[in-house]
């Protein structure tokens, strides 16, 4: 009979405790608040970030492709000379087509006169790499993916095979939420070569698409100012080129050697220093407004470059600064 | 209602049948009451993971095709390339067609209706010559880019249903 009588208790009590763990789970359930993403999606999400990894590669494979071809193509028009640029691709008003010593004969560039051999392997390879990175920087540039420019070393093996190693890896964003804005937030870094606190401000509204921007954080600070003002002024501002490791000047070196453009591979180099900015606005090519932007935060423009802007104790900076204390005449560009 | 329950359950001695029988409707009304709850206050969300494999499985099968090797005029070029080519010389699109429909049929059958896109225009298998209905590109988009740097954009669906050959908007 005892039997009987717990048994009959079994069956509510079931329910009873069946009421429980779903009130409980509705509680913690609702403290979590409702679900924005399926289970499994970010498992597929993983596998997209992986296709669009493979697109990304592909799509470096075939410019890079593309670009030899012209390259090759170009300077076998020119007889292996090609006009050397400034340092930087936006810097094309810079162009010096160099003599290669021996002249040219009907618009042909010669490789020897009667005294001359001008006939330089070397300086042939060093075009070609120019042309070739100048070209597959155009073709980065338009891509739909964020692949950065001038992240390459290469190595030209024998006959035209070209070896392109990546400096920094691509970076894909896997479980990205697509509510937040497309910049990224400035952070703050520490650099094993350099004492001082950068800022790396790569993939946000002040650096240009494909670049790694990394300053000090005066430099930083400086040019939030200079971006305040051009704001007020209905532009905006974008650095195509900022901080650069030894490794990234040797390669810019490398391309474009004793050219006068680029500083041969220092420490005190003002890009080294993360003080110095190559800078555009975006909207349009004024490089006067751009001038008048920078040197009222206090930028000192280099008298070579209509886009390179340093400031915070560089050298060519306390030279202004020196010549602003004696001529009591504020200096805005320097050479 | 437990009082009773338990008032009913003494009377018959052997009542235990009936417990059962209102726990179990207790029990699934609380089922359902909750189901109930939970969905309007918490809330579900569809996933479909057979659409979401899809989409993966297409932009690797577009991958495929796009490196795929071919000889054009004695001349071994990827499909991107030929693209490429196609897209600044007009006079290669035969060419184009014709290698990427045969590599269609080799790879997802000469019955099957597959599509290649290629910006507005549209690179269709044998199979879809049998279907005069109306045929979609993918959405899954992937660029390529062109000699002159502009970007081509392609796509890629592999398996047209038939229901859809027959459904034109």
């Amino acid at each position: 009979m005892k039997k009987k009588k717990s048994s009959l208790f079994f069956m509510p009590l079931i329910v009873i405790i069946l009421i429980i763990v779903l009130v409980n789970l509705y509680i913690v359930l609702l403290e979590k608040g409702s679900f924005t993403k399926p289970i499994g999606s970010k498992q597929f999400d993983l596998f997209k970030v992986y296709s669009k990894a493979e697109s990304a590669l592909f799509y470096i494979d075939q410019s890079a492709k593309y670009a030899l071809q012209q390259s090759v193509y170009e300077l076998a028009q020119n007889g292996g000379i090609t006009g050397i640029a400034g340092d930087e691709p936006s810097s094309e008003e810079n162009v010096i087509i160099p003599n290669n010593g021996c002249g040219n004969y009907y618009g042909y560039n010669l490789w020897y006169t009667e005294n001359n051999n001008c006939f330089n392997e070397n300086k042939f390879k060093n075009n070609l790499k120019f042309l070739f990175i100048k070209k597959l920087n155009q073709y980065l540039t338009a891509s739909p993916y964020n692949i950065q420019r001038d992240n390459y070393e290469y190595e030209i093996k024998d006959g035209l095979e070209i070896i392109g190693k990546a400096i920094f890896p691509l970076n894909f964003y896997i479980l990205k939420d697509e509510k937040k804005p497309i910049f990224k937030k400035p952070t703050e870094i520490k650099l094993p070569e350099n004492q001082e606190t950068f800022i790396d401000f790569t993939d946000t509204e002040l650096c240009a698409k494909g670049t790694r921007c990394r300053l000090t954080k005066e430099a930083y600070d400086l040019l939030l100012k200079s971006q305040e003002i051009a704001k007020q002024k209905g532009v905006s501002l974008e650095v195509t080129s900022a901080y650069r490791t030894l490794v990234e000047q040797n390669i810019l070196w490398e391309r474009n050697p004793n050219s006068g453009s680029v500083c041969p591979p220092s420490p005190t180099c003002p890009h080294l220093t993360g003080k110095a900015v190559d800078i555009k606005i975006k909207e349009k090519i004024d490089w006067v407004l751009l001038h008048k932007i920078m040197s009222e935060t206090g930028w000192v423009r280099y008298s070579g470059e209509k886009l390179h802007f340093e400031c915070c104790g560089t050298t060519r900076y306390a030279q202004a600064k020196e010549l602003e204390k004696k001529t009591g005449q504020p200096v805005t560009v320097i050479a | 209602m437990l009082k009773q329950f338990c008032q009913t359950a003494k009377l018959r001695k052997k009542g235990s049948g009936l417990t059962d029988f209102f726990s179990i409707l207790a029990f699934v009304l609380i089922i359902i009451v909750f189901y109930g709850i939970f969905n309007f206050t918490i809330g579900g969300s569809k996933f479909e993971i057979g659409q979401q494999s899809k989409s993966i499985e297409d932009s690797l099968s577009l991958l495929s095709i796009l490196r795929t090797n071919v000889d054009v005029g004695n001349l071994e070029m990827n499909i991107a390339e030929l693209i490429a080519l196609s897209y600044s010389d007009p006079s290669k699109k035969s060419n184009l067609e014709k290698h990427l429909v045969k590599i269609m049929d080799d790879s997802f059958g000469a019955s099957n209706c597959a599509i290649f896109c290629v910006g507005q225009n549209q690179i269709k298998t044998t199979g879809c010559s049998l279907n005069t209905g109306y045929h979609t590109c993918s959405s899954d988009i992937m660029q390529i880019p062109a000699y002159d740097g502009k970007i081509i954009e392609v796509s890629f669906n592999p398996k047209i249903e038939s229901l859809n050959l027959q459904s034109a908007p």
